[in-house]
């Protein structure tokens, strides 16, 4: 019955005025942003970072969350319809979209897809509410060598699974850590990497290390580039937007795949939508009975990823609201919103800020709901916006950029620190060295020598003691096999190849 | 490989201030430059062959157009307030395009610092100066 209150009450929250109208600004923003190709999650996360600074924690998450999995919803427009995916998660919503709107179907299309993001995302929020109490319960046992296993976990499998190879994303990682650590060192009260410099004491701030990284390296990177979008004017009309029944009845299974794959995904750290996506995808094609149908506009095609890349959205909340790891860095960000408001997370939010928790799942619901009806009816609107030419769009986010880091403590510095990191985050995407484990080390990295201390100062020095408890030793083996598995993976592949070129030349 | 150096580079950096203590604030950074340091000569070693960076692929335009934009914003903020900021940092950062109109620029640079001025100090309430002497 405790269950029910905490619903109650998390509509309560989920209703007032204020969070209303940020969920709204969250969706709608998510909407137009994951319609847009060329304008990232993370971008818009880092730029509205600085606003959040102002709005109530709840309402900040509220807003930023209504982002995320907006995107989520507006990547298949762009997808279906001019065949070029407004999110990377959408990529795969190209394969059979298109074909569709080619054959005069892109209408069903968007609706088709659009139910399943919905349907989608509101399973996954199902499961989060229902396994959240009990990943806190257990989150509650842990002690800080457990937290270390975890959060270790999680940088380990950010770094493998991110694009370019495990070296680089270690490395990064890595990178983010060192950055973590400039500033006060909380045990003994020295500066670390300050060099000198009082103003770097507190450390950097996480939003000016996004709005760099992502903001306007994203910028520097786009503006060569214009991609033109050439709009053949495919009108959507309402009624030609009803599917057959034969569409909805092969729809039904991939849909409930298509969540499974996606919430599993989503709650994994260091998977996200994208890969969900393309597993949902391939899992379907593997499961047709004539896989021949798919590429050429086969609705389970475009129905498996999008409910699979909703519910991965919406399941990545899961790690981060109830054990506070971050899965991935649009996550860290929501962390770092958190943290700046002082509300630490980890399992101890659910027990000392319930109202925040459940009012944000409840606004999870409110959220899709608004976006179910931003979507279908307003279809016309959001086809119009992909004409938003980018020579308005790209001074305004450099005005966000620059007043937004401003205004994070009055100081003309972060922006300074943004250059730099804007300028970092640029030569990182030209050598293709990923930037979200960067980020998630960062966040994550000063968290981990926390606990890390305060695990060997309890084991008087003993670093077995993460072996020795059940928990953290499942959690470490794991990780360390994630670990190893990267690593060793693409050496054993070409020890495969270099064998099979030897076979060929016999 | 380039890469690689960039990162040994970084790890120098870190011993100096690194091996203070022994399990004290400088374990953790020395560790983890120690690691960087390996991967870098790792990589150095098998000849990985990273993205050759070549010079003339990088937009030096669009760099130096919002680097100095940005810059000229960090300057400009504590001594004309927000609106005359915003309008010269985005007037700065459009000419990162390459096919730009300078009136369009320069409007959408004035409008920009209103509506920032709207959003920030308006809507949000933020302490900053919109015109010296006002806000």
């Amino acid at each position: 019955m405790g269950f029910f209150n905490d619903i109650a009450m998390g509509l309560d929250i989920a209703l007032s005025w204020n969070n209303l109208l940020y969920c709204l600004i969250g969706v709608s923003l998510g909407m137009f942003v994951g319609v847009l190709p060329g304008l990232g999650t993370l971008t818009a996360l880092s730029l509205l970072f600085p606003i959040t600074f102002y709005l109530d924690p709840t309402a900040a998450l509220v807003m930023l969350a209504g982002i995320y999995y907006g995107t989520a919803y507006g990547g298949s427009t762009a997808a279906i319809l001019l065949n070029m995916p407004g999110q990377a998660s959408a990529s795969v919503t190209c394969l059979d979209g298109y074909p569709m709107t080619q054959q005069g179907r892109g209408g069903v299309a968007l609706l088709i897809t659009t139910i399943a993001s919905f349907l989608g995302g509101t399973m996954a929020i199902i499961l989060m509410m229902v396994f959240s109490p009990v990943v806190v319960d257990v989150g509650l046992e842990f002690q800080s060598p457990e937290y270390f296993a975890l959060m270790l976990l999680g940088l380990v499998a950010a770094s493998t699974m991110s694009t370019g190879s495990t070296l680089t994303g270690i490395a990064m990682m890595l990178l983010g850590i060192m950055i973590g650590l400039i500033g006060m060192d909380v045990n003994s009260g020295i500066a670390r990497f300050t060099f000198g410099e009082p103003r770097l004491m507190e450390g950097i701030s996480i939003a000016v290390i996004a709005i760099g990284l992502f903001g306007i390296a994203e910028m520097v990177s786009s503006i060569g580039s214009d991609a033109s979008r050439n709009m053949k004017s495919h009108s959507v009309s309402f009624r030609s937007m009803i599917p057959k029944r034969d569409d909805v009845r092969r729809s039904v299974l991939p849909l409930f795949r298509g969540t499974a794959v996606g919430s599993f995904f989503g709650a994994l750290p260091g998977a996200g939508a994208l890969i969900s996506s393309f597993m949902a995808y391939a899992l379907e094609k593997r499961v047709a009975r004539n896989p021949e149908r798919f590429g050429k506009g086969a609705v389970e095609g475009i129905v498996a990823p999008e409910a699979a890349n909703n519910a991965a959205d919406q399941a990545a909340f899961i790690p981060t609201l109830t054990l506070g790891i971050p899965g991935s860095a649009a996550m860290a960000i929501m962390i770092g919103v958190l943290l700046i408001h002082g509300v630490t997370p980890g399992p101890r939010l659910m027990l000392n800020h319930p109202e925040m928790f459940w009012g944000l799942v409840m606004s999870f619901w409110i959220g899709n709901l608004i976006l179910l009806v931003l979507n279908i009816p307003l279809i016309g609107i959001w086809i119009k916006l992909l004409k938003v030419p980018y020579h308005i769009l790209f001074p305004t986010i450099i005005m966000f950029v620059c007043v937004g880091a401003y205004s994070l403590g009055n100081s003309a510095f972060n922006v300074w620190l943004i250059v730099v990191f804007g300028a970092l985050g640029y030569g990182m995407r030209l050598l293709s060295l990923p930037a979200a484990p960067l980020v998630l080390g960062f966040v994550l990295g000063p968290m981990m020598e926390e606990h890390l201390r305060r695990s060997l100062q309890l084991a008087r020095g003993d670093i077995l003691t993460f072996f020795d408890r059940p928990i953290s030793a499942v959690i470490t083996t794991i990780a360390l096999a994630i670990l190893v598995w990267g690593l060793g993976a693409p050496i054993l592949r070409k020890v495969k190849y270099r064998n099979s070129k030897d076979v060929k030349l016999k | 490989m380039a890469v690689g150096a960039a990162f040994t580079l970084y790890t120098v950096f870190n011993y100096d201030i690194g091996t203070i203590q022994y399990i004290g604030p400088g374990l953790f950074p020395a560790s983890v430059g120690v690691l960087l340091g390996a991967i870098g000569i790792f990589q150095l070693l098998v000849g990985e062959r990273g993205e050759r960076l070549h010079l003339s692929s990088i937009n030096w335009r669009a760099v130096l157009c919002v680097c100095s934009g940005c810059a000229v914003f960090a300057i400009a903020i504590n001594f004309v307030g927000l609106f005359l900021s915003v309008a010269l940092s985005t007037f700065l950062t459009a000419f990162a395009q390459r096919n730009i109109r300078i009136i369009r620029a320069g409007v959408q640079s004035l409008i920009l610092g209103v509506v920032a001025a709207l959003i920030f100090v308006v809507g949000l309430g933020v302490q900053i100066e919109i015109w010296p002497g006002i806000g």
